[in-house]
C-alpha cells in the first residue's frame, strides 16, 4: 500500500487530474465551432464507418483528398472507432486529441527521468507541470484533427529510441511508431526519415555495433513493409501537394522565425488565426528565463549524449515546417513542444542547484496561477469571442435552420468560402452513400492524381453555390449568404425577405436567410 | 569591469537620447478602443475581473513591459542590421563568455535588456545598446573557435 501512496504517484495523480480539468473543461463549446479540418475529418470517419468509403467514395484510402491536402489516413480511421462509440459529435473527434495529450505528460515525465543531465530530484515533477500549462499544449490538446496525435506518436517514438539508444540497442517499437507517425500528419511524414538519418549518423557508433545486426535488419524490413502505402504515394501527385516552390533562403527565414524566442514567448507571426489564441503566446513570456538557462546547460554539456538527443529534437523539429511554404504555421512545429518542455526543464533544473527548491516552488506557483488567470481571459473569454468566425461559427445553427425546415430549398452562397459544405455534411449526419454518388468513377480512380477541385455541390434541400441572380430570384427557395453576399440594394430590388439571420458572438451577421418572392419579381420585371 | 559599465551606460544614454519613450500611463485612441472590445467579451459574472486586468493602469504597465521585453529576442528585427550569419557565432562566443565571466556577462546583458524593455523600441536606429554585446560576442566566438576550442 505504502508504494502505491508514494509522493511520485500522488503527485502524478494530481497532474492528471487538473491536465483533465484543463483539457476537458468545456470541450464541446470551446472552440465554439467545427473548424473545417474537424468537420472534414469526422465525415470521413464516418463516411468509412458507414460504407467503408471517403466523402468522394474511394474505398478505404491511404492518404485523404479532403481539400487537396491528402491528409495522411490514421487519425480517421482512429476516429472511426470514437465516431462508432460517441457519435458524430465533435467531442468524438476532440477527444482524441485530449488522449494523446495525456500521453504527452507521460512522455515528458519519463524523457526527464532517462535523460541523465537532469540532477534534481524536483525537475520531472516541475515538467510535468510546465507542459499541462503551457497555451500551446493546452490549445492543441483541444483539436479534433490529425496534427496533436502526430507529434505525441513521434514524440513518443523518439523516447524509446532514446532509452535503447543510452544501451546500444536498437527500439524497434520507437523507430515502428515514427514510420506509424508518418500516417498521421504532414509534418511527420518529412520530419521521420530526417530524424532516423540524423540519429544514425550522430549516434552510429552506439547503433552500429555487432549485436545490433540482426535487429537493425529486422528493422529495415519492418519499415519497408510499413512504408509500402507512402512508397506507393510517392509515385502520385498525393504526396506531393505540402510542397510549393523551395528556396534556400526563404528555409532559413522560416527557420529563424520558428526559432526565435519572441515566436516562442512572444506574439506568434502565424497569420492564420485559427492556429492561435488572441494576446497568448505559445509558452508563457517568463519561461524565456529557463529556457535561456537550459540552451545554455545544453551548450556546457554538447559532448553529452541526453544534452545531443535534445538539441537534435529541437533542430530538427521545425524543419518540415520551413519546407513547406511561404507562411508561418505554428502547428507545423508541433514537435518543438517536448523538445522545448525538456530545455526550459533543464533550466529549472540548473536554478535548483543555486536557489533552494521552496523559493523556486513558490516563485513557480505564483507565476503558474497568474499566468493560467490570463490564459482563462485568452482562451475562455477572447477566444470564443473574437476567432468564431476563423472556428466556422454558425454553421451548427444554420444546419439546425435546415434540418427544421426541410420542406425549403435552400441557396447558400460559397463563394468566399467553398468549403462550408462539409460543416453542413457534419452537422447534418448526412447519409455518406448520397453524397458519394455525385463523383465518377474516373474521378475515383484518378483519385490520388488531385483531380480538379469543384466545391459547388447539392445535396438533400440544400446547394452550395454563388447566387446566380439572374435566375434564382424566380424560383421559390431561401438564398443564404452574408451582408456582402446579399445586400441591402439587392433585397430591395428583388422583394426578399429575412427570415433569419444567424450573429457571430460580436454581433456580426454571419449567415442570412432570405426568402425569394418570384410573383412579386414576376410582376414588377413585367411592368418594367 | 568597471569602465566597461560606464562605457555601456554612455551607450544607453544614447540610446534614450533617440528613442520615443513608451507610454505607460496613457493610452492612445486605437489602445482605447481596443481595451473597450476586450471589456465587452467578458462575461457578466467576470465583470469585475474585467475592470482590474484590462483597465487597471498597473495591468497596462505589466503588458507594455512584457511587449517591450519580448521584442527585444524578435531575431528577425536583427535583419534589418546585421546579417544571420552572426547568429550561431554570437550564441557561441556569448556563452563562452558566461562561461568564464558569469557575473559581469550576467550584468552587461541585463544593462540593454531592462534599458529596452522601459524605453521600448520606438528608435529608427533600432536597439543599438546591445550591439556592443553581440559584437564583443561574436569576436570572441570567433576568436575561441580558432585559437582556443576548450573553454
Amino acid at each position: 500500500m505504502t508504494k502505491i501512496f508514494n509522493f511520485q504517484n500522488i503527485f502524478l495523480l494530481f497532474v492528471l487530474l487538473l491536465a483533465c480539468f484543463i483539457f476537458t473543461f468545456s470541450l464541446s463549446n470551446i472552440p465554439n465551432g467545427v473548424y473545417v479540418d474537424e468537420a472534414t475529418i469526422g465525415y470521413n470517419a464516418y463516411s468509412i464507418m458507414t460504407t467503408s468509403r471517403d466523402e468522394f467514395g474511394k474505398q478505404f484510402p491511404i492518404a485523404f483528398r479532403f481539400f487537396g491536402a491528402y491528409t495522411p489516413p490514421l487519425f480517421v480511421y482512429v476516429a472511426v472507432i470514437f465516431i462508432k462509440l460517441l457519435g458524430l459529435n465533435i467531442f468524438s473527434l476532440r477527444i482524441i486529441s485530449v488522449i494523446a495529450s495525456f500521453l504527452g505528460i507521460f512522455i515528458v515525465y519519463i524523457f526527464v527521468k532517462s535523460l541523465d543531465i537532469y540532477n534534481s530530484k524536483y525537475t520531472k515533477y516541475i515538467s510535468t507541470i510546465l507542459y499541462i500549462t503551457c497555451p500551446w499544449v493546452i490549445f492543441n490538446a483541444r483539436l479534433g484533427y490529425e496534427v496533436t496525435l502526430g507529434y505525441v506518436i513521434f514524440s513518443l517514438g523518439c523516447l524509446l529510441i532514446w532509452n535503447k539508444l543510452k544501451t546500444h540497442q536498437i527500439s524497434t517499437i520507437g523507430y515502428l511508431l515514427l514510420s506509424i507517425s508518418t500516417y498521421i500528419a504532414h509534418t511527420q511524414r518529412y520530419l521521420a526519415p530526417i530524424f532516423i538519418l540524423f540519429t544514425a549518423i550522430l549516434y552510429r557508433k552506439q547503433l552500429f555495433v555487432v549485436k545490433n545486426k540482426k535487429h537493425l535488419y529486422i528493422l529495415l524490413i519492418l519499415l519497408f513493409l510499413t512504408q509500402i502505402p507512402n512508397l506507393y504515394l510517392v509515385t502520385t501527385n498525393a504526396f506531393w501537394v505540402k510542397n510549393t516552390n523551395f528556396s534556400i533562403l526563404d528555409f532559413i527565414s522560416q527557420l529563424l522565425v520558428y526559432f526565435s524566442p519572441s515566436t516562442l514567448f512572444g506574439q506568434s507571426p502565424d497569420i492564420n488565426l485559427q492556429h492561435t489564441i488572441p494576446s497568448m503566446s505559445l509558452f508563457y513570456f517568463w519561461l524565456i528565463i529557463p529556457f535561456f538557462i537550459g540552451i545554455y546547460r545544453l551548450f556546457n554539456s554538447q559532448k553529452n549524449d541526453s544534452s545531443k538527443y535534445i538539441l537534435l529534437m529541437f533542430l530538427l523539429a521545425p524543419i518540415p515546417g520551413a519546407l513547406s511554404g511561404h507562411f508561418i504555421s505554428v502547428q507545423r512545429v508541433l514537435t518543438l513542444i517536448i523538445p522545448i518542455i525538456l530545455i526550459i526543464s533543464l533550466g529549472f533544473d540548473n536554478l535548483y542547484t543555486k536557489f533552494k527548491s521552496v523559493y523556486i516552488h513558490m516563485i513557480l506557483a505564483i507565476s503558474i496561477s497568474f499566468s493560467l488567470i490570463l490564459f482563462w481571459r485568452s482562451y475562455y473569454v477572447f477566444f470564443p469571442y473574437q476567432r468564431a468566425i476563423w472556428w466556422s461559427y454558425g454553421y451548427q445553427q444554420l444546419s439546425k435552420v435546415i434540418q427544421d425546415n426541410p420542406n425549403n430549398k435552400y441557396i447558400i452562397d460559397n463563394t468566399r468560402n467553398s468549403s462550408g459544405y462539409i460543416d453542413l455534411l457534419f452537422y447534418l449526419k448526412y447519409p455518406a452513400i448520397e453524397f458519394q454518388k455525385q463523383f465518377t468513377h474516373d474521378f475515383i480512380y484518378k483519385y490520388y492524381d488531385n483531380p480538379p477541385y469543384n466545391a459547388n455541390y447539392s445535396f438533400a434541400n440544400i446547394s452550395l453555390r454563388p447566387i446566380y441572380w439572374q435566375t434564382d430570384i424566380y424560383e421559390n427557395q431561401i438564398l443564404v449568404g452574408d451582408d456582402l453576399a446579399i445586400s441591402e440594394g439587392q433585397i430591395q430590388e428583388h422583394f426578399l425577405i429575412k427570415i433569419f439571420d444567424i450573429k457571430d458572438p460580436t454581433g456580426k451577421t454571419i449567415f442570412a436567410g432570405y426568402q425569394t418572392n418570384p410573383v412579386k419579381k414576376m410582376k414588377d420585371s413585367k411592368n418594367k | 569591469m568597471v569602465i566597461a559599465t560606464i562605457l555601456y551606460l554612455l551607450v544607453v544614454y544614447f540610446q534614450y537620447q533617440t528613442t520615443t519613450p513608451t507610454n505607460y500611463f496613457t493610452k492612445t485612441q486605437i489602445e482605447l478602443i481596443e481595451q473597450q472590445q476586450r471589456m465587452d467579451s467578458y462575461p457578466q459574472y467576470a465583470y469585475r475581473l474585467a475592470n482590474i486586468i484590462e483597465a487597471r493602469p498597473e495591468f497596462n504597465i505589466y503588458f507594455k513591459l512584457e511587449k517591450n521585453f519580448i521584442k527585444i529576442f524578435d531575431l528577425t528585427i536583427y535583419n534589418k542590421y546585421l546579417t544571420i550569419l552572426m547568429l550561431p557565432v554570437f550564441i557561441y562566443g556569448y556563452f563562452c563568455l558566461v562561461k568564464i565571466k558569469t557575473k559581469q556577462m550576467i550584468l552587461l546583458s541585463l544593462i540593454p535588456i531592462v534599458t529596452l524593455t522601459i524605453l521600448g523600441h520606438q528608435n529608427i536606429y533600432g536597439p543599438f545598446v546591445l550591439y556592443p554585446l553581440i559584437f564583443i560576442s561574436v569576436l570572441f566566438g570567433i576568436k575561441t573557435y580558432i585559437y582556443d576550442q576548450n573553454i
